[in-house]
Formats: structure tokens, C-alpha cells, sequence
């Protein structure tokens, strides 16, 4: 419905790392252990709050195997923020982060957020990749990091989150041009200077118009 | 988003489980910033719900009865709240059994019509098992749902939607279909009887391996069994082959890396079926993986590619045997497999055809989706690739394949079926990895479309402002990319094109030298690519296309640089579009040109307002890119078009209003003699290269992304480029098998595959008039779509199937203004859950007047094409 803004975007990883549960416990706050293989890309969307504002996060589900990537690719720059997903048991995962890592940037806009998850974090007795090593990746590459369960639903709401208000920071400090549509962010239908809403507070700040919104 | 007056309502909850007393609540919310997720999560706290829950509303419906519908999106609560009956909203909160995937069950109104409409028809099918509960109000909502969904518009589709055009072929009706020895006698009347009813269910594991194209012609019932049998073991032994890898525990490389991405997905392939149900030891589910690896092992090119689970899934449903199902995957995969082809060509004509095909049939929807940047309809993906399998439950599924398939014409193996591409093992032991050499050498290939296509989707996907001019250095790589490879592929094209068109050597000759002189002045540099063995062999039936790929790269790039270079291009492209066309002033007229039935209809006019799309599939600059390589691949391969006075002026007149915004450009274009450099310079470069929201004018922008024309008589005109899929049977010149079945009589070799599917099309054309003729979509006008050979890369059913979904759903769509992402979700919710019957009806209804359209047109094209 009504929101400050819209935040665009991406989970991105290899096959089989959680992407899709991520996704579905984020928005449904569920956990399927079985599910459909995501053929291309699928879409999600959830309302969350920071700061006092609601935004409205559009998160773009993707498919992990290489020959989907060109369709992956076309969805980087449209995203103001990406979550790279591995999986803890599966060291080979990890490994792919460069590939992935270096994907995302080539194509993506260079502000996009970039949180690092290291997925199934209740499988600890399978572990092969350490904590540390998840976080010492994401110090080199300047990225954030959490390590998750989609299914237990241990901090999949902070890794969304925490990435939002990551983009909503940078909005604060001007980072962001809120009116290019391309960043993956738009200002909220009620929040632009030109139709305030005294509903929810006065978005967009910063902004001096009224963004791309339908 | 209806702006709702009211500051707060009231809101009542009644809360219902199986087996517990109903529990209420009372709360109000304020409309303006209650969402959805909220309006849940409040629930979820006001009954402490643990599991998952539908909600409904209360509302009156058209005939003041009180009825419940479902809140499943913001739209739906907007509409609830307007709708709220006073004092209160009432909502009604339906627990689920916990346990259940949800899958099935939590979208409810097409599962509610699909019960509801096989209890009136009576199929044998399982229902999925709704809770009796939520179907007994699915019924009665039945119909505020289908007026929900928009379908009932025509007076006939309702009842249509209740029943098949005929029931589907039983075992006494096949028996008739076979002579005394069991050879199939008219095999086209067997899949039009298919195409229009199905097959019963016990009978499809008989029949699906005929449409399949398992059998080589002419077999007897005997000789099936034998040949049956034969494979089977065939498959037996190519599956042993890599066992006994695994049992030694070698198992590495490509072995290793195919099976672990084949168990992985298997894993997740309709596991909410009983079929494959249960426990993950699931023996069909390891059969599943057996049919995959084997089949991924032994064929190099293609290895395994996620979707490939899916579309083995029903073949093993129906043969419950492995080998059996292994077997048709082969065959389907014959024609399939190029859809998983990295390249991406395939599918990217699909896409082109779909936006096209929606274009035609729903101008105004296809504008929507166009304001809201999705005419990409990158969001049918899953549709294209997987022809619509996932879109419907899994017994569904199997009665829409079958009737896709039927509509395809018979391609039968030339000789043996095919079961292994490359033996695996290969026999000298391999150095490399084979797969990873594919997946590397594809991989670094497709960049170049890809970073294209990225940038150029990304565009369209809402961001169109920044496109690909943004990154040069990625554009030259591209285009050194791609560049070797027209070199390395130049030759066997030759050999193609010379025996090929006799008519239209020289000038093919002609325009293949000038493409050439046109990629030397570039400076670019050969192209890293390796290809293997496979793919090059696919080369070589795929002449040109490499090469125009080069040749449209160039173009590309230019165009979105330098105006300069660009119009270069441009006369290059003129220079053979003029011997093309020879004189034509008329830049309106479309042309059909069948001679080689590659191209069908030309078009001089740059933005003809009523549908740009037919030229204009897409909107990224990948398409663009293709559209340009195919096209001079055409202009190459099979050199000029005729002329052919036809058609569709009327229905441009008719819905040039549609498109207001290409008006003015269309004026200018068609009067403007310098119109080639204002047509190039403005769309490409004030918008593509400036980042600000897409406008309509890129309505603009996509029409001018065609070849600017002088004619003889010095009049200027912008030829739009076309999509065009002469490669859709990659096969057909290397394996002649392919080609024997498609046949056209007015070229030589390369029409084989039209002439059957042109039969097999007019007859069903014959048979599809028995149905009472499309009312509105016979009137749209001539075939300005392409022929049914090219169309959706040659199954131009799949482009119905697609577009009537498109339809199904476009009113509920617009009354939500629902935008990409929305309408995105809305689609991926509905998977499995769309009425077969429903959507299978109404496509077979476009399909009829598409093919009565296009036997009349061809019938005029090919006596113009004997002036060639």
C-alpha cells in the first residue's frame, strides 16, 4: 500500500543455497522444505519499517544456475540492494562468491548494498565453511555480513532489514539519486514533497521531487 | 490506491479450524497504511496462528447474495476495504491442516474452478485436495471470480470454459487410427483428434510416445515393441555407464558436476505430487535422476540445465518406466533443447513472438504492461521454457502437453531415435572435463549478448534510462566477442546458402559480401570463444547465424554511439534492403514475403501505430540485437523478399489511435526525407543514453530501431527489424531426419519444415473451423504475425497458450494497477493453479483464427513468391 519508498531487490547466489527459502520466510515467514526449483526469476514483496517509515521492500527471487544468467544479470541494476547467499555446508558455494561478487558489481549500480549471508545456519554439525571466513570475505569486499536458517528463521528478517536501512542511510546521505528509477528505489505514491500524507509521516527527504511512482 | 475516504474501519474476524468452535476478534485499521503483511501479522498475533491461514472478505456480489473472497494482495484489501460491508469488514480466517505444502491449496480460485469445472465434465482426475471447507466456497464464488479474471467478456466462453471441444481420444478411437499390422494410418487426424481433446489418461503412455515423435515412420505395432525394447536396453546401457563410474567413486568432472545438480533438483520437481512424494528416497524421484543424468552425460551440448527436471517429470509420470521416459525426453529435447541453450536465441524469440502475438491480440494490455515497464515479460520465462508445464497442476499438465504437442506437426527420426548425442564416457579419455569446456566456453560467448541483454533488460525492467551506452569497454568486448566467430562460421555458411537458394545466389552472394566489407572496416578483433564440437556442428546448420550476430553487434553499438557509424550501418542495410525491396513507395505496406517463408511480412513502416510489436518483440537492446542479426541472416541466407500487396492497412487504421504517442513519429518518418538520421539520433540517443524514467516515448525509440530505407523513387522509409527464427530446428540441416517432416513447396531445401507444418496447420485450419470462429480476433486483420513455422520458434501454439493466460488475467491486472513486480507475483502465485480447460479453450479459439488468417495469406504468398 502507502509507503515512504521501495526498495528493489536481488538474492543472488548458487543453486540450492536457501535463496528462494530466504525469500519465503521473509515474506510468508514460513520455511518449505520442499519447493518448486526457481525457473528464471520469481518476485516477493514485503512491507517493513525503519525508522518510524514505511517501506516497501520489491525482492527479486533468482534462479542459480548459470544458463539463467543472463536473466539474472538484466536484474542488477535495477536493485538498490543485493543479498549474495551461500551455504555453509557447501564449501564449493563459498568458493563462487568471487564469480558472484564480481558479477553484481559489473553490473549492477555501483551504490547497490551488498549483504553477504552464509545460509543454513542450523545445519552447524555440516559445517564447512567458518563464520569467520564469511566475515573476513565480506571485510575484504566491503560487504555486510550475517549468517542465517531460512528455516529456523534466525536473523532473516535483520539480513533484509538491516540491508534496507543500509539503503535508506545512504539515501540520508545523498548517496542515492532517489529519482533514478535505475537505483532500485522509488519514493512512495504519498510520500513525495507535492502530495504530503499526514499518515505516515513526511517521506522523502532529501528529495526535491516527487520520484518516478506510478 | 482507490484512495479509500474512511480514516479507520472496523474490522470483525471469524476465525474457523476444522474440528475447533469459530473464534471472533474485533479491531479497525487504518486503511491508508494497512497493508496486506500487516493486516496478516495482525492476525496472526489477534488468534495466535501458527500455521498457515487464508483470509477472505465478505462482500456483496452482483446479485446482493453475500459471498467471500479472498484477500491474497493489497489489491484485494484495497478492494475490501472499499467494498467493506458497514459497519464492519468482515473477514473470515481459514487455518490450514498443517503440513500441507500450501502449494496447492492457498490460491484458491483457479483450483476452485478446475474442481469445479471437472466435476461438470466429469475427468477423471484426482482433485488436490482442497479442504472441503474453502471448496465449497470456491463454487460459489465461482463466478465473481471468473468475472473477477476477466474471461467472460465473449459470449461463448463460458461456455466454453466448461468443456473440451471433444473428449479426449479413448483406446477404441485409436484402434482406428492403426491399420491391421498397427502402422498409424493419418497420423494428422490423430493429433488434430489429440489437439482438440485430449488423451484419456490410461491411454496416454500408448499415444504420448506418437505425438512425441518417438517412432520412425511407418512402423507397425510389432516393429514399436521390438524398437521399444531396443532402446530400452540402449538406455539401460548408457545409464550403466556412468554407474559403474559412481560405484568406483570416480566420480568427478562432469560426472560429478551433473549429478550433483541433477540431485539437487529432482529434489524440488513436483514433489507436492504423490508421484513423487514422500521421503526423498523416492524411487520415481531417482528415476528422475537417473533419466537426467544419463541424458545431460550424453549430450555434451546441451548438458543439464535447470527446467530440464520438469519437463522430464511428466514423461516419467505417464511411462512409469524410466527408459521409456528417458526416451521421449530425447525426443522432446530434440526439439527442445535449445531453449536451455546458453546463447539464448531460442528463447529470446519467444519472447519476441509472445510480445508480438499479445501485441496483436491486446493492444491496450500490451500498452500497460508497457507504461509499467513490463513488456519485457521476462515474468513468462517459465512459461516459454518450460511450455506452460508448471503453470498447471501436475494432472493438468500432462492433458495441456499433449494438446501442445498435437499441435505441433508429426517430426518423426529419421532412421533410429537419437538417445545419445556423445556416448558417455567419451572414448578417449577426456583431458578436460567435457561439461565444464561447455559451460566455460558458452559461458564467456554469451557475455557478449548477455551484457547487452543485461543492461538492455534492466532498461525495461524499470530502469530503462541506463542502458548499454554506459559501458563501452563491455560493448567492444562484446563485439570482439562475437566477431571471430562470424569468421569462423562464414564458410560453412556459404556451403549452405549457395545449394541452398538457387533463386537468390547471386544476390545472397552479394549481401554477404557487403556484410563482410561492413564487419572488415571495424576494427574488431577475433573473438575468444572456443567452440566445441557440438556447437560448432550447430554452426554449420545455423549458417549466419553467427555471423549476423557479428554484423548486428556492430550495428548495435554503433547505433547506441555514434550517429555517424550508425548511418553507415544504416546504408549498409539499406543498400541490401533495396535490392530487397525494389521499389516501393509505399511505406506503409507491409509485405509478406513466403518465398522462403523466413521472413513473412515485411514492414516499410517504422511505427505502425497499431502494433510496433510485431517487429519490435522486445524492447532491450539484446533483442534488438537479434532481431538485427536475424534479419540480415534473412537478407543473407535467403536474399530479397517479394512483394506481396497485402493486407493490415485496415487494421492500422483501425488502432492507430492506440498508440498516440507514435503518431508524430510515424509522420515524420514517413515524410521526412532526412527522417534516417533524426529517426537514429533522437530515440537512441536522448533516451537510451539519459537516465530518466521511461516514457511512453519509448514507443519512439523502439520503432526507429529498424533500417532506414531510400527506394527508388528517393523516398525514405524505416524498415523495422524482425525477429526473425529461421533457426529454430537447429538440427534440421544437420540431421536430416528434422527436415524431411517440415516441407514447403515454394523454396527448395530450406522449407521442408513449413510445408508440414503449413499442411498439418491447414488442416487443422479445416478442423478448427468446425469450432465456431473466434469472434473478435478474426477481425484483427491479416497475418501480421509470424507464420506458423516461426512462430514461438515453431510452436506457435505454446504463443497461444501464453497470450490467453496473458488475457485471462489482464482486467484483474489493470483494475489493480498492478506493476511489474506485482503482476509478477501475481503470475507465480497462479502457478498450478490456471483452469486448463479454460485456457486451453480460448487458445485453441486464437490458434483457429491465426491459422485461417495465415492459410488464406499463404495461399497469396505463395503465388507471389513464384515471381521471385
Amino acid at each position: 500500500m502507502s509507503y515512504a519508498y521501495l526498495f528493489k531487490y536481488i538474492i543472488i547466489g548458487d543453486t540450492g543455497v536457501g535463496k528462494s527459502c530466504l525469500l519465503l520466510q521473509f515474506t510468508d515467514k514460513r520455511f518449505q522444505p520442499v519447493h518448486d526449483l526457481t525457473i528464471g526469476v520469481e518476485f516477493g514483496a514485503r512491507m517493513i519499517t525503519i525508522d518510524g517509515k514505511p517501506i516497501k521492500l520489491q525482492i527479486w527471487d533468482t534462479a542459480g544456475q548459470e544458463a539463467f544468467r543472463s536473466i539474472t544479470r538484466s536484474y542488477y541494476r535495477g536493485a538498490a540492494g543485493a543479498l549474495l547467499v551461500y551455504d555453509i555446508t557447501r564449501r564449493e558455494t563459498f568458493n563462487h562468491l568471487t564469480t558472484w561478487l564480481e558479477d553484481a558489481r559489473q553490473h549492477s549500480n555501483s551504490n547497490m548494498v551488498i549483504m553477504l549471508i552464509g545460509n543454513k545456519s542450523d545445519l552447524d554439525n555440516r559445517r564447512e565453511v567458518r563464520r569467520e571466513e564469511g566475515e573476513a570475505f565480506a571485510r575484504e569486499h566491503g560487504l555486510v555480513f550475517m549468517e542465517t536458517s531460512a528455516k529456523t528463521a534466525i536473523n532473516v528478517e535483520d539480513a533484509f532489514i538491516n540491508t534496507a536501512k543500509v539503503i535508506y542511510e545512504k539515501i540520508q546521505e545523498g548517496v542515492f539519486d532517489i529519482n533514478n528509477e535505475a537505483n532500485g528505489i522509488k519514493i512512495g505514491p504519498q510520500h513525495s514533497p507535492t502530495s504530503p500524507s499526514g499518515l505516515t509521516g513526511t517521506g522523502g527527504q532529501g528529495n526535491t521531487q516527487g520520484g518516478g511512482c506510478c | 490506491m482507490f484512495g479509500c475516504p474512511r480514516e479507520a474501519v472496523r474490522v470483525k474476524v471469524k476465525k474457523c479450524e476444522t474440528r475447533h468452535q469459530p473464534e471472533y476478534r474485533k479491531f479497525s485499521v487504518d486503511p491508508q497504511i494497512t497493508s496486506i503483511e500487516v493486516l496478516q501479522s495482525i492476525l496472526i498475533k489477534a488468534f495466535d496462528i501458527k500455521g498457515e491461514f487464508t483470509v477472505s472478505y465478505r462482500a456483496i456480489d452482483d446479485y446482493g447474495s453475500e459471498t467471500y473472497l479472498f484477500l491474497l494482495s493489497d489489491w484485494d484489501l484495497d478492494a475490501a476495504f472499499i467494498s467493506a460491508s458497514e459497519p464492519y469488514l468482515y473477514l473470515q480466517v481459514n487455518l490450514k491442516p498443517f503440513g500441507e505444502t500450501g502449494d496447492c491449496e492457498c490460491y484458491w480460485e483457479q483450483n476452485a474452478q478446475e474442481v469445479s469445472t471437472r466435476q461438470e465434465t466429469g475427468f477423471p482426475y484426482k482433485t488436490p485436495k482442497l479442504p472441503g471447507l474453502i471448496m465449497n466456497k470456491m463454487e460459489r464464488t465461482l463466478n465473481m471470480v471468473q468475472r473477477a479474471l476477466g474471461n467472460l467478456s465473449e459470449d461463448s466462453s463460458h461456455q466454453q470454459s466448461a468443456q473440451p471441444p471433444r473428449p479426449p481420444l479413448t483406446d477404441a478411437e485409436f484402434r482406428r487410427f492403426l491399420d491391421p499390422i498397427g502402422q498409424v494410418i493419418h497420423p494428422k487426424e490423430l493429433r488434430a483428434v489429440i489437439y482438440f481433446g485430449g488423451i484419456e489418461p490410461s491411454l496416454r503412455k500408448v499415444v504420448w510416445k506418437h505425438i512425441l515423435n518417438v517412432y520412425p515412420e511407418g512402423m507397425s505395432g510389432r516393429e514399436r515393441m521390438d524398437y521399444m525394447k531396443k532402446k530400452s536396453q540402449e538406455y539401460q546401457n548408457l545409464r550403466e555407464r556412468w554407474k559403474v563410474l559412481v560405484q568406483k567413486g570416480q566420480n568427478v568432472g562432469d560426472l560429478a558436476y551433473v549429478t550433483s545438480m541433477v540431485r539437487k533438483d529432482v529434489l524440488r520437481t513436483d514433489r507436492h505430487h504423490k508421484f513423487y512424494g514422500g521421503s526423498d528416497d523416492n524411487q520415481n524421484t531417482a528415476s528422475l535422476f537417473n533419466i537426467l543424468t544419463t541424458y545431460a552425460l550424453n549430450h555434451p551440448s546441451v548438458s543439464y540445465c535447470q527446467g530440464m527436471s520438469d519437463l522430464a517429470s511428466p514423461l516419467l509420470v505417464t511411462m512409469r518406466d524410466e527408459a521409456q521416459a528417458y526416451i521421449c525426453l530425447c525426443a522432446l529435447m530434440r526439439r527442445l533443447k535449445d531453449n536451455f541453450m546458453l546463447d539464448g536465441i531460442a528463447m529470446t524469440t519467444k519472447f519476441a513472438h509472445l510480445a508480438e502475438g499479445l501485441q496483436h491480440y491486446d493492444p491496450d494490455f500490451y500498452a500497460y504492461l508497457k507504461s509499467h515497464q513490463a513488456d519485457d515479460l521476462l515474468f513468462c520465462y517459465r512459461w516459454l521454457l518450460l511450455e506452460m508445464k508448471r503453470e498447471f497442476a501436475l494432472d493438468d499438465a500432462l492433458r495441456m502437453l499433449e494438446v501442445l504437442w498435437a499441435a505441433l506437426p508429426a517430426s518423426p527420426p529419421n532412421g533410429e531415435l537419437n538417445l545419445a548425442e556423445v556416448p558417455f564416457p567419451p572414448p578417449s579419455p577426456p583431458p578436460s572435463p567435457n561439461v565444464k569446456h561447455i559451460r566455460e566456453n558458452a559461458y564467456t560467448k554469451v557475455c557478449a549478448i548477455r551484457r547487452q541483454s543485461s543492461s538492455a533488460s534492466i532498461a525495461t525492467a524499470g530502469k530503462r534510462k541506463t542502458v548499454n551506452t554506459e559501458d563501452p569497454s563491455l560493448q567492444s568486448r562484446d563485439s570482439t566477442e562475437t566477431n571471430g566467430d562470424s569468421k569462423r562460421s562464414s564458410s560453412p555458411y556459404e556451403t549452405f546458402s549457395e545449394p541452398e537458394n538457387d533463386l537468390t545466389t547471386a544476390r545472397n552472394r552479394r549481401n554477404t559480401e557487403s556484410t563482410e566489407k561492413c564487419l572488415s572496416t571495424d576494427t574488431l578483433s577475433g573473438r575468444s570463444k572456443r567452440v566445441n564440437l557440438s556447437e560448432l556442428k550447430e554452426r554449420l546448420s545455423l549458417p549466419g547465424r553467427d555471423q549476423t550476430k557479428n554484423n548486428e553487434n556492430d550495428g548495435e553499438k554503433k547505433c547506441a554511439r555514434v550517429v555517424k557509424n550508425l548511418n553507415e550501418f544504416l546504408n549498409f542495410t539499406s543498400l541490401n534492403r533495396s535490392k530487397v525491396m525494389p521499389s516501393d513507395a509505399e511505406p506503409e505496406l507491409r509485405r509478406v514475403s513466403s518465398e522462403s517463408g523466413v521472413i513473412r511480412v515485411l514492414r516499410d513502416e517504422p511505427s505502425s501505430p497499431d502494433d510496433p510489436m510485431d517487429f519490435f518483440p522486445m524492447t532491450t537492446s539484446m533483442t534488438r540485437e537479434l532481431r538485427l542479426e536475424l534479419e540480415s541472416l534473412d537478407r543473407q541466407v535467403f536474399g530479397p523478399s517479394p512483394p506481396s500487396d497485402q493486407q493490415c492497412d485496415c487494421v492500422l487504421s483501425k488502432r492507430e489511435s492506440d498508440l498516440i504517442d507514435s503518431e508524430t513519429d510515424t509522420e515524420l518518418a514517413r515524410c521526412s526525407p532526412a527522417a534516417d538520421v533524426f529517426v537514429w539520433e533522437n530515440p537512441l540517443h536522448t533516451l537510451q543514453q539519459k537516465n530518466h524514467p521511461a516514457t511512453p516515448d519509448e514507443q519512439a525509440e523502439l520503432e526507429y530501431d529498424g533500417e532506414i530505407l531510400e527506394d527508388q523513387n528517393g523516398v525514405k522509409s524505416v524498415t523495422p527489424i524482425r525477429l526473425l527464427k529461421r533457426t529454430t530446428r537447429s538440427e534440421s540441416a544437420s540431421d536430416s531426419e528434422e527436415a524431411e517432416s517440415w516441407h514447403q513447396s515454394t523454396t527448395v531445401q530450406e522449407s521442408p519444415i513449413k510445408q508440414s507444418v503449413q499442411e498439418h496447420c491447414e488442416e487443422a485450419t479445416e478442423l478448427t473451423n468446425l469450432i465456431p470462429a473466434g469472434t473478435c480476433e478474426d477481425q484483427l486483420g491479416e497475418s501480421s504475425l509470424p507464420p506458423p513455422h516461426e512462430f514461438g520458434g515453431g510452436n506457435p501454439f505454446l504463443m497461444f497458450l501464453c497470450i490467453t493466460l496473458l488475457l485471462q488475467h489482464r482486467d484483474f491486472v489493470i483494475r489493480n494497477q498492478m506493476d511489474y513486480n506485482e503482476m509478477a507475483m501475481h503470475f507465480d502465485k497462479m502457478v498450478r493453479r490456471h483452469n486448463v480447460i479454460r485456457v486451453l479453450n480460448q487458445a485453441r479459439q486464437l490458434f483457429a483464427g491465426y491459422l485461417r488468417r495465415h492459410s488464406s495469406s499463404s495461399l497469396a504468398a505463395k503465388s507471389d513468391s513464384v515471381n521471385v
